[in-house]
């Protein structure tokens, strides 16, 4: 018991209530893990919704602070936990529990890999329209986040896969959300709000996907060693072409060594069927001299969309909108960014470094607010993410996640702080 | 009341506060006709200003607020509720700012669906919900109802194609939810408010995502001898990996209904089920798709396929399909239009137990609807004053619900619950599930000012409605 105390650095003390508490639960205690800075000492790992339930209704009138945990792969945004008590780590709720693959719908595990579902899609002749970076990411860490990949260009964002939820909410209640179905307004889309609410409304244990058919044909082509502008132009033609799947460009302040010289890095790739991605990439590859067909263009693009520039490192995204999108990235390049551009999806990733992050932050609110967009910042140093906030909602919808918080969780049970505005 | 009505009045001026029993009368009920209900008024709002000041009004004294667009949906969303105030979005009707460069178009909620496409015709622009409806319906009804079209298999539904919102609150706050950049990844509001009915407030501006005109269309036309045939070719088309950008199905009684009505297209009165099959994208790929389709259907019985020789010609394939509703006021002097979704796989054995369930009750049952996206509309014909006729259709309606859901189904795809199929919510989930919508619901309007009897089951029950007498069978097609 007096041991339990002095390894609870983050959170509250442990009184002997929870403590007893949570070895009723089978959490015996572990060499801490940190999350985003919280320690915790405790975790579990349920095989199915029922433990899931079994474990948040008998933690039900204590304080104990739940965060859940998919791979744990990602350093991707988030607001450190304000309490870390146990670890709730999916990775038992995994698998693929039913597969129609005349109708192209699927249900798995919110512990499953994406790999594994990429898979059994793929053997079916279907394909897993989400492509996030990472190799171990979890079904339900992807929809947490509405994490996505280069290819949301031609996949759209994560939350249009999902046609419906298993979620259990924080007092331990097992819901179900929409159906099986393409289609469907029965009731409130909850799917959509669960979607990128980073697990502070519910644990994910399960999900209906809406998969695609598998492409007749793809090609990809890059294209290097012209200026942002020029290559900027050709990167957001291509991405308006019919069959573009993916199309991004690197600025050379993000390559190795960070040269001007060598110019920017540009991949586009293009699927769909045979005579029309032909049409596309003949017509792009003539846009421009020297582009070169290549293997892969999304492989690349999701590595750069990974990319830190390491110690001090701030990456924000920011979503200026197609039509912004040369303003926004000339802005960044203006003030010393380096950029990743999805133009087709209007979104960059502006990458610096910088020992006080107030200068950057603050050119950067100052663009969203002159484009209308959004931002978020994927990556800062812990010691500046007290003072701000990873995701940057405003006033009217933190009001609305608050209210929303409070009647899902009460008690303030999940992955407490780690929401949009603290929450 | 007459406070109210004062106090309303002088927010809207007296012209657009209707309170008379002859001015209530047309908005005692929507599409839904069966069970009016007078509300104590009816305001017709400028501008998000007007409806903030009309909905503090409103929740002062304690009246529910019934958001209202065009009044043409089909689950009595728009249906007063006792004792409420109806607000019609109607005069706020001003598309506000077209950005081609964002693909972007602002609008008030009252813009008709149509009358935006065809306003951003010229910049080589659409905006891709296309209810059947669209002549008339409204883009904050479009919204409430995150309706759909035929096109939704390629396109998406309404919530596809929104980017960001107003909304009025009960205390007559205006929220922002979204940008028009794109609703943020994260935490994003847009997507509940989206197809929740008017329970969450009054949606006051709409950006709205604009997609460019598909260079080439073709429009095939293939006739079978019977429906069950037809859903074969829609499983075999999906399972091939083309994604159509419609894929719709309308059976024999319909044919004849549109054929004998101001629609009429000339398809073959003696066909059992016609599908119309459209293709949209690169010109140079069409063929082959349209080839690939008419294969699906030969092998899946197809008699004949016809492909649109121009634009005329495929205009009219779609007015059958477009005016189907309007046509079916003819074969009877009221229509229940069910709307339900099932895997599309399963839609052969479905449709084929639907037909039975229509045959048991001796109803006149038909159907026309959204075949790729596995959406039904069994619409069954009636006369509402024959009590006796109204039972068995409410009857059949529940067992066709049930087959759907026991398909593997829900009980709407595009209509909503409303108060039609409020009951019917505990076919499709538990009382768990119905939780977190209501958590939902408190979170955004506490004081459960708008809408407050819609979605959530009661043990009231309420249905129909008479495309005649609402006038959709003269919904005009462009
Ligand atoms: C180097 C690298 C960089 C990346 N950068 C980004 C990035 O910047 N932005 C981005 O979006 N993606 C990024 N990703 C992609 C990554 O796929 C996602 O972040 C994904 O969330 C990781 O899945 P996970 O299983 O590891 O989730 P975890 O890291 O375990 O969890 C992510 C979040 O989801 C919550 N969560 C996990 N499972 C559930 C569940 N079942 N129910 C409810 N909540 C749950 C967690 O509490 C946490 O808040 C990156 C990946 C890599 C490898
Ligand atoms: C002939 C016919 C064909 C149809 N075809 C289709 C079809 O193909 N696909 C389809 O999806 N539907 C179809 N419908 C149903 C209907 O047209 C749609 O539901 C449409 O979106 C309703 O729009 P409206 O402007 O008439 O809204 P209303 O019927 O007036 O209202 C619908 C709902 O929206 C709410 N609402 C309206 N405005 C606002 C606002 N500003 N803020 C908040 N809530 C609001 C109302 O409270 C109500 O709950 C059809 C209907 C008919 C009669």
């Amino acid at each position: 018991m007096s041991d339990d105390r002095k390894t609870q650095p983050a959170g509250t003390p442990e009184r002997p209530d929870r403590a007893q508490l949570l070895r009723q639960l089978g959490a015996e205690e572990h060499a801490p893990v940190s999350i985003d800075g919280a320690l915790v000492h405790r975790s579990l790992r349920p095989g199915d919704a029922a433990a899931v339930a079994a474990i948040l209704s008998q933690l039900r009138g204590s304080d104990i602070a739940v965060v859940v945990r998919g791979a744990g792969s990602s350093p991707g945004p988030s607001n450190p936990p304000k309490r870390a008590d146990l670890l709730l780590e999916t990775t038992k709720l995994s698998g693929v529990d039913d597969f129609d693959p005349e109708e192209g719908v699927i249900h798995v595990g919110a512990g499953t890999r994406l790999s594994t579902i990429r898979e059994a899609a793929r053997a079916a002749g279907w394909e897993l329209p989400l492509d996030p970076p990472g190799t171990s990411a979890t079904l339900g860490g992807v929809l947490a986040r509405a994490a996505v990949g280069p290819r949301e260009l031609g996949f759209g964002p994560a939350r249009d896969c999902v046609l419906g939820l298993d979620v259990v909410l924080a007092d331990g209640t097992v819901t179900r959300c929409g159906g099986r179905v393409v289609k469907n307004v029965t009731g409130f889309d909850l799917a959509r709000l669960y979607t990128g609410s980073c697990g502070i409304l519910g644990v994910i244990v399960g999900a209906w996907l809406r998969l695609r058919p598998r492409p007749a044909a793809v090609k990809a082509l890059r294209a290097s060693g012209f200026d942002r502008p020029r290559l900027l132009a050709w990167t957001a033609e291509a991405a308006l072409r019919g069959t573009a799947r993916a199309a991004g460009l690197v600025t050379s302040g993000l390559l190795p060594g960070g040269s001007t010289e060598e110019g920017c890095l540009a991949w586009v790739e293009f699927a769909g069927e045979v005579l029309a991605v032909e049409e596309d990439a003949n017509a792009t590859f003539r846009a421009l001299p020297g582009v070169e067909e290549v293997e892969e263009a999304a492989g690349p693009l999701r590595e750069w969309q990974a990319a830190s520039l390491g110690d001090r490192a701030l990456r924000a995204r920011l979503h200026a909108g197609t039509g912004s999108i040369e303003t926004a990235s000339a802005a960044l390049e203006e003030a010393g960014f380096a950029q990743l551009v999805y133009p087709g999806t209007g979104t960059l990733y502006a990458h610096t470094r910088a020992s006080a992050l107030h200068g950057p932050i603050k050119i950067l609110r100052s663009l969203r607010e002159r484009l209308g967009g959004d931002l978020c910042f994927e990556e800062m140093p812990d010691d500046a993410k007290a003072d701000y906030d990873a995701f940057e909602v405003s006033p009217d919808e933190r009001q609305l996640w608050s209210a929303l918080k409070q009647r899902f969780d009460s008690e303030g049970r999940l992955n407490p702080g780690r929401g949009a505005g603290r929450l | 009341m007459s406070v109210l009505i004062d106090r309303l009045s002088r927010i809207v001026g007296a012209r657009h506060c209707l309170a008379s029993a002859e001015e209530l009368f047309v908005y005692e009920c929507d599409g839904l006709t069966l069970d009016p209900v007078r509300p104590v008024a009816v305001v017709l709002p400028a501008d998000a200003a007007e409806v903030s000041g009309v909905v503090r009004v409103c929740s002062e004294l304690g009246h529910p607020v019934v958001p209202r667009g065009a009044g043409t949906g089909l689950s009595g969303g728009a249906q007063p509720i006792e004792g409420s105030v109806v607000v019609e979005c109607s005069r706020m009707d001003r598309i506000l700012e077209i950005r081609p460069e964002d693909r972007v178009a602002v609008v008030q909620p009252g813009v008709i669906n149509a009358e935006l496409s065809t306003a951003v015709a010229e910049l080589g622009l659409f905006y891709a919900p296309d209810p059947s409806s669209e002549q008339v319906c409204t883009i904050g009804g479009n919204v409430a109802e995150n309706s759909g079209g035929p096109h939704t298999l390629k396109y998406g539904t309404t919530t596809n194609h929104v980017l960001a919102l107003e909304l009025v609150q009960s205390d007559g706050e205006r929220l922002r939810l979204g940008s028009r950049a794109g609703r943020s990844r994260e935490f994003d509001l847009v997507g509940v408010v989206v197809g929740s009915e008017g329970t969450l407030g009054i949606v006051t501006e709409i950006s709205v995502r604009l997609s460019p005109i598909p260079e080439g269309v073709e429009t095939l036309l293939a006739i079978f001898d019977d429906t069950v045939s037809a859903c074969r070719a829609v499983g075999s088309i999906i399972r091939s990996g083309l994604i159509p950008a419609a894929l719709e199905i309308i059976d024999q009684r319909t044919i004849n209904a549109v054929e004998d009505s101001v629609y009429r297209a000339g398809l073959p009165r003696d066909a059992g089920a016609v599908l119309i099959a459209e293709v949209d994208g690169a010109p140079c790929s069409l063929p082959g798709e349209v080839e690939r389709i008419g294969e699906c259907a030969r092998e899946a019985g197809a008699r004949e396929c016809r492909v649109a020789r121009d634009e005329a010609e495929r205009a009219r394939f779609w007015r059958a399909r477009k005016g189907a509703f309007g046509a079916m006021g003819r074969l009877a002097p009221d229509l229940y239009v069910h709307d339900a979704v099932v895997p599309r796989a399963r839609l052969p054995e479905v449709l084929e137990k639907i037909c039975e369930i229509g045959d048991r009750y001796q109803l006149t049952l038909s159907n026309v609807f959204h075949a790729g996206d596995g959406n039904l509309h069994p619409n069954i014909s009636f006369d509402r004053r024959n009590a006796e006729e109204v039972e068995r259709v409410i009857a059949a309606g529940r067992e066709i619900l049930e087959t759907c859901v026991a398909a593997g189904g829900v009980i709407t795809g595009e209509h909503g619950i409303g108060v039609e199929k409020r009951d019917y919510m505990k076919l499709v989930f538990e009382d768990e599930d119905l939780l977190p919508m209501l958590y939902v619901r408190d979170a955004f309007d506490p004081e459960r000012v708008f809408n407050p009897t819609k979605i959530f089951p009661t043990t009231r029950f309420c249905f129909e409605s008479n495309p005649r007498a609402r006038g959709y069978d003269r919904v005009p097609f462009k």
